[in-house]
């Protein structure tokens, strides 16, 4: 299966965005040169980053869905079950 | 009744024939209005009667239920044409219609063939392009990117297809919980094109942010949907990146040159539309640890640093100690360096008294006894025979001296007689008014000459000077 490195990805998404910043600081924490103010807000601004990335991540639920038009005519959109088979 | 003779007019009622044309110029005239309104047409229909000459033109019938025509396809066209012509092919052909007058026949000579199918949908495609090439929704600069990681992924293909089955088995192999919402329509045949249409609408609605338009494999009029122009504008008039996944992997459907990204396969599709989750998370889970571990390790480190600051700034009770150790140290250190002088010291004076004692002057006292006693001896024996002979020697020499000592003679009251340096012993050797010195037994006189040989001789019972007078050969020059 090829990993995310030989896909087109968009500039910056909102996880892609998170996850860059995290590295950033991870950097700067390493590097030493910070002071102790510093690095204690870079500590928690990390942490923060690292929970946000780990939440967008654990976030989303597996559903699929199926639009589907109502009787009214309206669009709506139930559970899918792939081998179900809703026609249109 | 009579044929009129020449010049006659004959019977008014009788018929007049016009001239007859030869059957060539029948056919020139027939020729020149055919020939021109037919130069170049498009014709449809069937190939019957086709036959392959050896010298590579083609003969057929095209035809259809009303009429039918002779064609021919030249050698150097048929060469060109890229499908198996055979009977019963329905074709559309160009050429244009030739009057063979040998044989009083028509042709079509065709330039162009091609299946009739195709041939439209050829055309049709073709043109297609070109007006969304103008349009500029071909253009590669216009192709967005697809976000890194969606919030919802919309599918547009046919519910109960294969496509869909493994486009959502590789997705959520990838990503399990990502949402997808599906939105079926026909993928195939009458109406598939605005079905499709009116689901990509659909999905983009509900907030979809990337759509996939998706089918399996399937021959050119199975895919002929994908083609519509009126999709492909909708495609490109989508609010979020478009993926196109057709499974015909060789041609390009015109969805597929619209869309932002095209994908060879549903799985395709759903390799590039989402990322391995695991990946993901195991990048954020390595990135957390690195913080942790830089921030306790700053942490650990700037306690040591304290600890060490601390220890330098002791109590004033362990300073003081450490003062009072100091001082012991230092004290210590003197003493240890005053014992090492003197017993240095004491090693040197060792040392000399041991040289000293080394060197026991008793025995060179002795030694210079012997010496003294023996150079005695050396002595003795000289003065006994070398020195006596000496003295005898130096008396002789001493006696050779004696005549010119001159200073006896001076005690005698002789005066030694100095003219320019040298003795004078003749009165000749001077000159008048020359300057003399005289040396006495003590000290000396300048004095001058003032005459010679004149008056007494002072010394008498001499003998005369040889050749003298006042006036007598003398020194010359001056004194």
């Amino acid at each position: 299966m090829s990993t995310t490195e030989d896909r087109p990805t968009a500039a910056v998404g909102t996880y892609d965005a998170v996850v860059a910043r995290l590295e950033r600081v991870v950097g700067e924490l390493e590097s030493g040169q910070l002071s102790l103010e510093q690095s204690i807000e870079k500590f928690a601004e990390g942490v923060k980053l690292a929970a946000e990335a780990t939440r967008k991540l654990d976030e989303a639920e597996r559903r699929i869905e199926i639009l589907v038009r109502n009787a009214d005519g309206s669009e709506g959109e139930v559970p899918f079950e792939p081998d179900g088979g809703k026609g249109p | 009744m009579a044929a009129p003779k020449p010049g006659e007019t004959g019977d008014l009622f009788a018929l007049a024939r016009p001239r007859a044309l030869s059957v060539g110029e029948l056919t020139r005239l027939m020729r020149a209005q055919l020939e021109p309104r037919f130069r170049d047409v498009w014709v449809a229909g069937e190939i019957a009667s086709l036959r392959r000459q050896s010298s590579g033109h083609l003969y057929f019938a095209l035809k259809d239920a009303d009429a039918s025509i002779g064609a021919v396809v030249w050698s150097s066209q048929a060469r060109r044409v890229q499908f198996a012509l055979e009977d019963g092919l329905e074709v559309v052909a160009r050429g244009h219609v030739e009057i063979y007058p040998p044989h009083g026949k028509y042709q079509l000579i065709v330039q162009e063939i091609e299946p009739r199918g195709a041939g439209a949908h050829a055309l049709l495609l073709k043109q297609v392009k070109e007006r969304l090439q103008k349009d500029g929704l071909l253009d590669p600069a216009r192709k967005r990117p697809l976000p890194f990681l969606p919030r919802r992924v919309g599918v547009a293909t046919s519910p109960t297809g294969a496509a869909l089955r493994d486009f959502l088995r590789v997705l959520h192999g990838r990503f399990p919980t990502m949402p997808v919402l599906v939105a079926p329509c026909r993928v195939q045949g009458d109406g598939a094109a605005a079905m499709l249409i009116s689901s990509v609408r659909a999905l983009c609605r509900a907030g979809c942010d990337v759509v996939v338009v998706t089918r399996g494999g399937g021959s050119q009029d199975e895919l002929a949907a994908f083609d519509d122009e009126r999709l492909a504008r909708a495609l490109a008039a989508c609010p979020v990146p478009v993926v196109s996944a057709v499974g015909h992997e060789v041609d390009f459907t015109v969805a597929d040159l619209v869309a932002d990204v095209r994908a060879a396969t549903p799985t395709h599709a759903a390799q590039l539309v989402v990322p391995v989750k695991e990946d993901l998370v195991a990048r954020v889970a390595a990135l957390r640890a690195r913080l942790h571990r830089a921030a306790s390790e700053g942490v650990a480190a700037r306690r040591r640093e304290v600890r060490a600051l601390r220890a330098e700034l002791a109590d004033p009770g362990r300073l003081a100690s450490q003062q009072r150790h100091r001082v012991d140290d230092l004290l210590h250190r003197a003493e240890g360096v005053a014992r090492a002088r003197a017993r240095a010291e004491r090693e040197r004076v060792g040392a000399v008294r041991a040289r000293l004692a080394r060197a026991d002057p008793r025995g060179r006292v002795r030694a210079l006894v012997r010496r003294a006693e023996d150079a005695a001896r050396r002595l003795g024996r000289w003065e006994a025979t070398t020195f006596p002979r000496e003295r005898l020697r130096l008396e002789r020499l001493r006696a050779r001296l004696e005549p010119a000592n001159v200073a006896k003679l001076l005690e005698r009251g002789f005066a030694l007689v100095l003219a320019r340096g040298r003795a004078v012993t003749q009165s000749g050797e001077v000159a008048e008014g020359e300057t003399l010195r005289i040396a006495l037994a003590r000290g000396w006189l300048e004095a001058r000459v003032e005459g010679r040989d004149v008056g007494a001789d002072p010394l008498p019972g001499r003998e005369a000077a040889a050749g003298h007078g006042p006036g007598g050969e003398g020194p010359t020059g001056d004194g």
